[in-house]
């Protein structure tokens, strides 16, 4: 990770509880599914900063919504949901491309703290 | 019998929810998940297999959920494979359409383990208790 975001937002990005609930000491599993997240988060934000229009934004923040949650990416799925909400609402694209841009911050926080969980994991 | 006796179809575009549910799903005993991310991959699996069950997203690229279980339904001796929608929706058409396709029950994200590891369980219970299947 090149630029983690730590904007101030003492609240960490991956949900530990979700994790043990999930994975439980299956700590391999847990690491690859994070790069699989890692790869799939990393998409659905590239299909939001390149949409042309708001149904293509929302289809994306709703996929992004659902993944990060089902691995307790609560950060990202906080920001995706701000986007749903917005989109819903009635506003236009160009009013939540401050929304995706912090998609974006928390999508590196996440990674982030993905390294450090698999870092940890790789100490004997 | 076998040490694994049912397959667990998967059916959701998203590599890490894939991830999550082949966890939940291995740690039931005598099931084994088979997982796509590509609808029609998993309609042409369905040409040879009946799984014990299928969790089917609602939201896909090329086709929803909806129409992959009617599709599902429309192979020979599939039409009555239990089915679990994961959807965040509470629109009530679309759930009244799921249930008419036969959908028995809605699951939101993030997915309840326990639930999901009792249904996959019953599932598995329900087809043992089958009579076998005659070949012709």
């Amino acid at each position: 990770v090149t630029n983690p975001p730590f904007d101030g937002d003492p609240l960490p990005a991956i949900d530990l509880e979700r994790l043990r609930d999930l994975f439980g000491n299956d700590k391999e599993s847990m690491t690859n599914t994070l790069k699989l997240a890692i790869v799939a988060f990393s998409a659905l934000c590239d299909e939001l900063g390149m949409s042309v229009s708001e149904k293509s934004a929302l289809a994306a923040a709703h996929s992004l919504k659902g993944s990060a949650i089902n691995v307790g990416a609560v950060q990202i799925y906080d920001a995706a949901l701000a986007i749903e909400a917005s989109l819903e609402a009635g506003e236009s694209l160009d009013s939540v491309r401050g929304l995706i841009g912090r998609v974006n911050a928390t999508l590196d926080r996440f990674k982030h703290e993905a390294q450090l969980l698999d870092s940890l994991r790789s100490q004997p | 019998l076998t040490d694994t006796t049912g397959v667990v179809l998967v059916v959701d575009d998203n590599a890490a929810n894939i991830a999550v549910y082949q966890k939940i799903i291995g740690e039931v005993r005598g099931v084994v998940s088979k997982c796509f991310t590509d609808s029609n991959e998993a309609l042409a699996f369905l040409l040879n297999e009946r799984p014990i069950l299928a969790i089917v997203d609602y939201r896909m690229p090329d086709i929803d959920g909806l129409s992959f279980i009617t599709r599902m339904r429309s192979i020979t001796g599939r039409s009555s494979i239990p089915v679990i929608m994961l959807t965040g929706s509470d629109d009530e058409k679309i759930r009244a359409r799921a249930l008419v396709l036969g959908v028995h029950d809605f699951m939101k994200k993030p997915i309840d383990k326990r639930r999901l590891q009792a249904f996959i369980t019953h599932a598995l219970r329900t087809r043992l208790a089958e009579p076998p299947e005659i070949s012709p």
